[in-house]
């Protein structure tokens, strides 16, 4: 079944001269892990938000076409049943934290969409153990590092069992480790989670590690829609867009490029050729 | 227990409260009422020894609830300023009921007998008022204040936008101390700077403040939004469900308490308003004063 069909979608801020996204189209499967990559002002952000339902209901503009989530268009959804169909987690970990501690933050969201007192429990302490944040429920949210609060955003999100997770850069605004540790969340929840997993990142060399798909978003439009391996046939295309080629992913297409194959994106893919290489 | 689980104390917006303490023994709305009650009982006591008698209750009170008392010296300055303030208000501006009983002369001017009582009486009072709120902050963290709140029956609205107040104040404070941590890696130190230099200072903290302030109020409007926020105590016609209240269920003890503050407080009322126990006149502090001075 498909988790996202956009038809023809364009949206234009309000003042703004041009459009945001431009007559785009997209079908995006259900229980896939995609990765959302462009270069800045590309659209990224606008084309998740309009998945969200954010646009049109929360910015001024003009708005054509359609976003229908699982068959739904998401201007026909009210904010709660968007609120259980698809979850959102922004750059800024502050600006969705709206309570004064952890565990507060997580049940808002239960409460919103009518959990039960049971239900609300039950999924804390899921959702706190799959997280990792058991030790942090208690704290407020001036108690926590960057890190610590976009774990609690992700979260806050996966309690509330949407169908659909978007991802915002989730990693812009932290350190290292605490970008590593969002990394393992993620490939913890697209191991555990039965569920359709979009993150937009400018950290290529993590996300193609889970992505099943790539996305590539420039200008207000979809220049490429592909399975990850295909992603990187052509690299010159994405270099001229502005893409961070992973180092792993050049060096292959450098010794590979003779071969008509697929090209090998994966970490553990590409140790395991180059092993071979030398055996010969 | 190991001395440093027990020292351990939780950050809250405005301070610190403790690890541990009696005080998280009592529901929320005990504690709730507890504070009312010493906010609203100094106004019906004008008895300095009994004033007096009132805040070595709430110092006690520090002590057996664990919390550090050290924190009281920030408060030194503002006590001693109100105190100065309020004497000299009472002898510029004397009450006319003592006119008469001048009990000495200090730089041409006279200072009353009655005016001076009522200042000490009052500045007693404010000091137990400013006990109380420090004792309440100290020993309740912002989920506390919430709780206790709709616990009293406040409409989940009201509370909810309580909440993002407390929440956006956090919010301005450490924005704020990310521009004083910008500005002293570059060198600013603002202890050098005069009082007038310092307030200058800060007024120009404001602007940057109130534009970040503005546009993470649109983020988390954005976020309330991808939360599903509806501004309403019900969803789908059935009452909300409070996780945090649920969690925190007032017990026969926490009736008996509020019970016994509410009696309390209501007899001291009605013994301050139908007798005279508790006015000015009936002190001993002020009986003797009067006496040494005016036989």
């Amino acid at each position: 079944m498909n988790a996202i069909e956009i038809k023809n979608l364009s949206w234009r801020y309000e003042r703004a001269e041009n459009y945001a996204i431009e007559d785009l189209n997209l079908i995006i499967e259900e229980n896939q892990f995609i990765g959302i990559v462009g270069p800045n002002e590309a659209g990224k952000t606008t084309l998740a938000s309009a998945i969200k339902g954010i646009i049109p209901s929360e910015f001024n503009g003009i708005y054509k076409g359609t976003v229908e989530l699982f068959g739904k268009k998401v201007t026909d959804c009210s904010t709660r049943e968007l609120a259980k169909t698809v979850g959102m987690v922004f750059a800024d970990p502050d600006s969705q934290f709206t309570s004064m501690s952890v565990e507060e933050e997580i049940s808002f969201g239960l409460e919103n969409i009518g959990c039960t007192v049971e239900e609300i429990d039950e999924r804390i302490k899921w959702v706190s153990e799959l997280t990792n944040i058991e030790e942090l429920l208690e704290k407020p949210p001036y108690d926590l590092s960057g890190g610590q609060k976009q774990r609690v955003a992700i979260a806050s999100i996966i309690a509330m069992k949407p169908r659909i997770i978007i991802l915002d850069e989730p990693t812009s605004m932290l350190d290292p480790i605490s970008k590593d540790m969002i990394f393992s969340l993620l490939q913890t929840m697209k191991e555990k989670l039965k569920l359709t997993i979009i993150v937009i990142e400018h950290n290529i060399e993590k996300l193609v590690e889970l992505s099943d798909k790539m996305i590539l978003v420039n200008d207000g439009k979809i220049e490429k829609y592909t399975d990850t391996d295909v992603f990187f046939q052509d690299i010159e295309f994405l270099d001229s867009r502005s893409i961070r080629i992973p180092g792993a992913i050049r060096f292959m297409d450098m010794i590979d490029k003779d071969k008509d194959d697929l090209p090998t994106v994966h970490l553990q893919d590409i140790v395991k050729t180059i092993k071979e290489e030398l055996r010969r | 227990m190991d001395q440093t689980v027990k020292r351990k104390m939780h950050r809250t917006i405005i301070g610190f409260v403790p690890g541990e303490s009696i005080m998280y023994k009592l529901h929320p709305v005990v504690r709730l009422s507890l504070y009312i009650a010493t906010g609203i009982l100094p106004l019906f006591i004008e008895t300095p020894e009994i004033s007096m008698l009132f805040i070595a209750i709430i110092l006690i009170l520090f002590v057996v609830a664990n919390v550090n008392l050290n924190r009281l010296k920030i408060f030194t300055p503002m006590l001693i300023t109100v105190g100065i303030i309020i004497n000299l208000t009472y002898i510029f501006f004397p009450i006319r009921k003592e006119e008469g009983l001048v009990m000495f002369s200090l730089l041409g001017l006279d200072v009353n007998f009655y005016s001076t009582m009522w200042a000490f009486a009052i500045y007693l009072r404010i000091i137990t008022l400013v006990l109380s709120s420090v004792f309440y902050f100290s020993t309740n963290r912002e989920r506390d204040i919430l709780v206790a709140m709709r616990t009293i029956g406040t409409p989940f609205v009201v509370s909810y936008f309580i909440g993002l107040a407390l929440r956006s104040a956090g919010i301005f404070l450490e924005d704020y101390s990310i521009i004083r941590e910008a500005e002293q890696a570059r060198g600013l130190d603002v202890r050098n700077l005069s009082f007038l230099g310092k307030v200058k200072h800060f007024s120009m903290y404001l602007v940057p403040l109130f534009t970040l302030s503005i546009r993470k109020s649109d983020d988390i409007s954005t976020g309330l939004f991808a939360k599903g926020t509806e501004l309403t105590g019900k969803i789908d016609g059935v009452k909300r469900a409070d996780y945090l209240r649920s969690k925190l269920r007032i017990t026969n003890i926490d009736k008996a308490w509020l019970i016994a503050i509410i009696l309390f407080t209501v007899t001291v009322m009605v013994v301050s308003i139908t007798t005279g126990l508790l006015t000015i006149e009936g002190s001993w502090i002020f009986q003797s004063i009067e006496k040494y001075f005016f036989g």
